[in-house]
């Protein structure tokens, strides 16, 4: 039996030129079209697709839009976003909004028939990114990580242990103290700490290996 | 007599020596009154000019007020006309790309040169709607208003991350629905024009960008640690956009710049009727 598709998009020429495609492939029947999200529902009485193609931006109702209702209303039929936009943060919101797959518009037709068979067969399929896991801060002081300090502020608060003011530290680092007043106000909320005894109680009873170091260092120096 | 007497017993401002000279005068001859004519007329002339002077002040002020709106203004228009290009760019010419794509594919060709210029055609119908989709996101990222723009900045920085030998370090904490759409822009707009500015100017290996929210005010902090800015930049010109947009904003900038990078403190006050 063939996988029974509807297509929704603004625009004819894509919309005859996808239909076109999938004919050549005899497992696919194009059996719905629409132009836009309203107009999709509309159709679905009766006689339900599998899978529907829909696009993004679309007048009346946008392809987002549509997705999320179909899949409250109608949870049998899978949804494959066809966009012109390659934008991250887009491909998670379709995600989001229950879709199946998300396709580039430009895609070839091999990617297409790719995809539907996909989805058809229970799958999702969404365009790779190297979604790395963001090295934003070191990874030397796991504990320190945890509260998301920056370099600069975790170096700033290896001055302080050693007993800096603000104008040492801002000589130190060759920055204004306007900026290491800011540092140390941001290190104390990310930190969740009040007054600066307690961010000086803080550097002492918690295990910040280097910072712990270097005021041992201290100690017995002085 | 009695007048000098009383002068001593009342504190010498200028202004009062100069009446007692009024009675003290009063009985004399008439050369006698030139001094006090003279001096009298430049005290008059003083506070003419000071008059004057808060005059020039006030019209000045309301000339850069005048500047200040006439530039917010221009933003405006400025967001508004790149908004209509990235639709027409999208909705015409993107979409047109992409049905010309698909109805060439669906094509039979009756050659093998045939198909093969159909490829090449393929090709460059690809090329050309990667640029047209680039040069939209430029202009306005799609769906911008229904999407935090905390996270457009994110997924910018971590494709930014994986190239380059500049390292981007991106971090916001809890997002905050603190601002309209038109000021997301704004914060967005100006948090890129930095960024861009460090990767064009800076020589910098490393920067950081960081976004908090704070129950009255958003601190944008933008680090780098390259050579600095240009004094005549750290002294207000240039960086123009960026001053204009954080005053439209009602929020301040601190810049402070050295040999060994440069760091902008960005604070922008929530609007009442969020913050409450």
């Amino acid at each position: 039996m063939p996988v029974n598709i509807m297509l929704a998009d603004d625009h004819r020429l894509f919309t005859t030129g996808i239909r076109h495609l999938l004919g050549a492939d005899p497992t696919l029947r194009v059996t719905h079209i629409a132009t836009n999200g309203l107009e999709l529902l509309d159709q679905l009485h009766g006689w339900l697709p599998d899978i529907a193609l829909i696009d993004i931006n679309m007048p009346v109702m946008n392809g987002l839009e549509a997705t999320r209702l179909i899949r409250e209303q109608y949870p049998r039929i899978k949804v494959i976003i066809l966009s012109g936009y390659n934008d991250a943060h887009l491909i998670a919101e379709a995600m989001h909004a229950g879709a199946h797959g998300y396709l580039l518009k430009d895609c070839s037709a091999q990617d297409l028939y790719h995809t539907i068979h996909l989805v058809n067969a229970g799958q999702t399929s969404f365009p790779f990114r190297p979604n790395l896991p963001v090295q934003n801060f070191e990874t030397d002081n796991a504990f320190l990580q945890q509260f998301n300090l920056t370099r600069r502020e975790k170096e700033i608060l290896q001055l302080i242990s050693r007993q800096h003011t603000n104008q040492q530290v801002a000589d130190h680092l060759h920055l204004s103290i306007y900026t290491i007043e800011t540092h140390r106000k941001n290190i104390m909320k990310k930190l969740q700490l009040k007054t600066p005894a307690a961010l000086m109680k803080f550097i002492l009873t918690h295990p910040c290996h280097s910072v712990i170091f270097a005021f041992y260092c201290l100690v017995l120096l002085s | 007599m009695s007048t000098h007497l009383f002068s001593h017993f009342i504190p010498s401002t200028p202004l009062l020596q100069a009446a007692m000279h009024v009675f003290e005068y009063k009985s004399g001859d008439a050369a006698g009154m030139l001094p006090l004519i003279g001096s009298w007329s430049i005290i008059a002339v003083v506070i003419l000019m000071l008059y004057k002077i808060e005059g020039y002040k006030k019209k000045e002020f309301i000339l850069l007020h005048r500047i200040h709106e006439q530039q917010e203004h221009e933003l405006d228009i400025q967001e508004a006309e790149r908004r209509r290009i990235a639709a027409d760019l999208h909705d015409e010419i993107g979409s047109s790309l992409a049905a010309i794509k698909i109805n060439l594919q669906s094509l039979q060709y009756s050659s093998a040169s045939d198909a093969q210029r159909a490829t090449s055609l393929l090709e460059l119908v690809d090329q050309t709607s990667q640029n047209v989709r680039r040069a939209t996101h430029n202009l306005i990222p799609p769906h911008f208003e229904t999407t935090p723009f905390t996270s457009i900045l994110q997924s910018y920085f971590t494709s930014l991350d994986s190239q380059g030998t500049l390292a981007f370090h991106y971090y916001c904490n809890a997002y905050q629905q603190h601002f309209t759409a038109r000021q997301e822009l704004l914060l967005y707009r100006i948090v890129m024009e930095l960024t861009h500015n460090i990767i064009r100017h800076a020589k910098a290996s490393e920067a950081t960008i960081q976004l908090l929210f704070c129950p009255t005010y958003l601190e944008i902090m933008v680090e780098d640690n390259g050579i600095g800015l240009p004094t005549a930049v750290e002294q207000g010109i240039g960086l123009t956009s960026v001053h204009a947009r954080v005053r439209s904003l009602k929020g301040n900038i601190h810049i402070d710049s050295g040999r060994c990078g440069t760091t902008f403190i960005i604070h922008v006050p929530v609007s009442c009727e969020h913050a409450c």
